[in-house]
């Protein structure tokens, strides 16, 4: 796995609601390079941030993961999650919601500068520069007068950075991001776009983003996984999967966003809500809300297949899809 | 600038709750029922005397006279004269605050000595073992009335081992520090229990928040996680508990005084009162009132040097 960072085969993560085992993300399996920008897409509650907690090992205490997990560092021994051994050693992760990812007492310097302690022995001051440094390279001004601030007197756009900043600190390989731009203005999520885009390619990071917005996905990855309860429905290139969906969720999915273009087009929700990780349907998950449902599907089975060069479906008619012109 | 400023103005909101707290004390005395001049002047006394008292301590004049009065003298530390010993109030409570501050002291300490870490110990441990032994620990201290333990502790302690007094305060500080170990324990074992369940609720809501998982996700664990994360977080809502369970180790300070012979303000208040000697009673009441102000006041000012967020809020 010399070109792939991070491998993940059948992953299922399992928890316990009320007494009651779930089993909210199943048969996950992505992969990806060095550099590459993976996104992950689906509804609220499809399982796609849980994945990214299983893959960084930040899942709540009792949830059990199955599968295989391989990040592939300087070392060729994958690394063990029972010991939390990836916690600042390549990758990182950065949250939703930047106010309560950064701790409210202490002063964000501080935050930033922990990981330059823990893992690189810098003491108080080198450690301190080394924070006002990452502040620099994820565009923050004045850092040496912000560095000394709490969270609560910077604006959002500036706590994703510090966020960000924070992140950076352990020089991770792979950078996870958890609709990191979703509870920012828009002309802010522009600006943390692209200094995400800007720092994958200055510090060769990889990259796996997770969101429900289509065009913040379009604009920064090269591939992407689609996900619906709990399980992964489509996977490719982005621009192939936006041209071509090849799977009715993505395509719904595609249909429910607004676009410039095509002002008088009508928007299309999806009918029927996401199931519940509790009583996901047998066969097909998607089979209830699509509009191309055959008998057949109900009973189907899941499995990924191979579609043209690069791209795979979970759905077993693909060839029943109309396109999104229609 | 703003955090200070959020001290300066509780500290300006404290004045009217002086003059509120006054008033109220002042009303007890109006609203208790018989004729305080009576009480002076002795059962005996003719019309004409208790005339005489009444003119002599001012009850004849109204209210808000008697109120201004009041307020004016409390402001000098006259809190009037006890109608048992004819000394004044100030003077026979002064020297039991000395015991009673000592109670109190010891009995903190000893609820944090013990709270903390077992707190933090069920929080970290949350539905194991040990969380379920300090938790039942705790239902044992919380369900032993305080009057109890502390004759628990005379016999099985202090009988035994000549180092703790059975009893009294002692003459030098060699023997107050002996003679106030068992009654701080006894309070200690009622109100830790308080503590440390709130502690490690406090630790569990902060443990499940996103800058616990920020903080993992750089690396940060085992004790630096819980010193530099958690532990702030929760000390705020802790400090309120504790300054909450001042007021009521106040009161029970009453009972273990009683219980282990302490000369303090709760066995004051209690030989007061069944004296009804009411000039000494307010007294009492006063200074409790204003303790608790002040612990209040205290915890308040903490919470603002430990949370950078309290200018927001206030």
């Amino acid at each position: 796995m010399s070109d792939r960072i991070l491998e993940v085969e059948d992953l299922s993560v399992t928890l316990e609601r009320g007494g009651k085992e779930i089993t909210p993300v199943q048969n996950v399996s992505v992969s990806l390079g060095r550099g590459e920008a993976l996104g992950i897409a689906g509804e609220s509650g499809c399982g796609k941030s849980l994945t990214l907690k299983s893959i960084i090992g930040l899942l709540p205490p009792g949830a059990i993961v199955g599968g295989d997990l391989r990040f592939a560092l300087d070392r060729e021994e994958p690394i063990s999650y029972e010991s939390a051994d990836v916690h600042g050693h390549g990758i990182a992760i950065i949250f939703q919601e930047p106010m309560t990812a950064l701790n409210p007492t202490m002063r964000v310097g501080d935050l930033i500068a922990e990981g330059p302690k823990i893992h690189h022995g810098l003491d108080r001051r080198e450690a301190r520069e080394r924070a006002i440094e990452l502040m620099r390279l994820v565009g923050i001004p004045s850092p040496e007068k912000r560095a000394r601030m709490w969270p609560h007197q910077l604006s959002g756009g500036l706590r994703q950075r510090v966020m960000i900043a924070a992140a950076l600190s352990t020089e991770p390989k792979l950078l996870l991001c958890d609709e990191p731009t979703t509870a920012l203005d828009v002309s802010i999520q522009d600006q943390i776009l692209g200094l995400l885009q800007e720092l994958r390619t200055r510090l060769d990071m990889s990259i796996i983003f997770v969101s429900h917005d289509l065009a913040v996905i379009g604009e920064l990855c090269d591939r992407i996984a689609i996900m619906y309860a709990g399980q992964v429905v489509e996977k490719g290139p982005v621009d192939e999967v936006f041209a071509d969906p090849k799977h009715p969720y993505t395509e719904a999915l595609m249909h429910s966003v607004p676009s410039f273009q095509q002002t008088t087009e009508k928007l299309e929700g999806i009918e029927g809500a996401p199931p519940d990780p509790g009583s996901f349907p047998d066969g097909c998950r998607f089979a209830p809300r699509c509009r191309y449902v055959r008998d057949d599907c109900a009973t189907a089975s899941y499995a990924l297949v191979q579609i043209g060069e690069r791209r795979e479906t979970g759905c077993i008619h693909p060839e029943l899809l109309e396109g999104i012109g229609s | 600038m703003g955090r200070f400023g959020f001290v300066a103005k509780r500290l300006l909101q404290t004045i009217p709750m002086l003059f509120g707290i006054v008033l109220v004390v002042f009303m007890v005395l109006q609203v208790t029922p018989g004729d305080p001049a009576r009480q002076v002047a002795g059962l005996r006394a003719s019309e004409a005397e208790l005339e005489e008292v009444r003119e002599k301590l001012g009850l004849n004049d109204s209210v808000v006279v008697q109120y201004g009065r009041y307020v004016k003298n409390v402001l000098q530390g006259d809190l009037g004269y006890s109608y048992k010993s004819r000394k004044p109030v100030a003077e026979i409570i002064a020297p039991r605050i000395v015991i009673t501050s000592w109670l109190l002291v010891g009995g903190v300490l000893l609820t944090l000595v013990i709270s903390i870490p077992l707190g933090v110990l069920a929080a970290l441990r949350k539905d194991r073992p040990t969380d379920h032994i300090i938790r039942g620990l705790g239902l044992v201290g919380l369900s032993m009335p305080s009057f109890w333990t502390g004759v628990i502790l005379l016999l099985l302690v202090a009988l035994r081992f000549d180092f703790f007094p059975p009893g009294g305060f002692g003459e030098s500080t060699y023997d107050h520090f002996r003679s106030i170990i068992l009654p701080s324990l006894t309070l200690a074992i009622a109100s830790a229990p308080f503590i440390i369940r709130g502690l490690r609720a406090e630790m569990i809501s902060v443990m499940e928040s996103d800058y616990i998982s920020t903080a993992r996700s750089l690396g940060v664990s085992g004790g630096r996680l819980v010193r530099r994360f958690v532990l702030r977080n929760a000390a705020g809502p802790g400090i309120t508990l504790v300054a909450l369970e001042i007021g009521y180790l106040l009161f029970g300070a009453v009972v273990i005084e009683t219980t282990f012979a302490l000369p303090g303000v709760g066995q004051g208040i209690v030989l007061a009162a069944r004296a009804r000697d009411l000039p000494t009673v307010q007294g009492y009441t006063l200074l409790f009132a204003l303790v608790v102000m002040a612990v209040y006041l205290l915890a308040d000012i903490i919470m603002a040097i430990l949370d950078p967020r309290v200018e927001i809020e206030a």
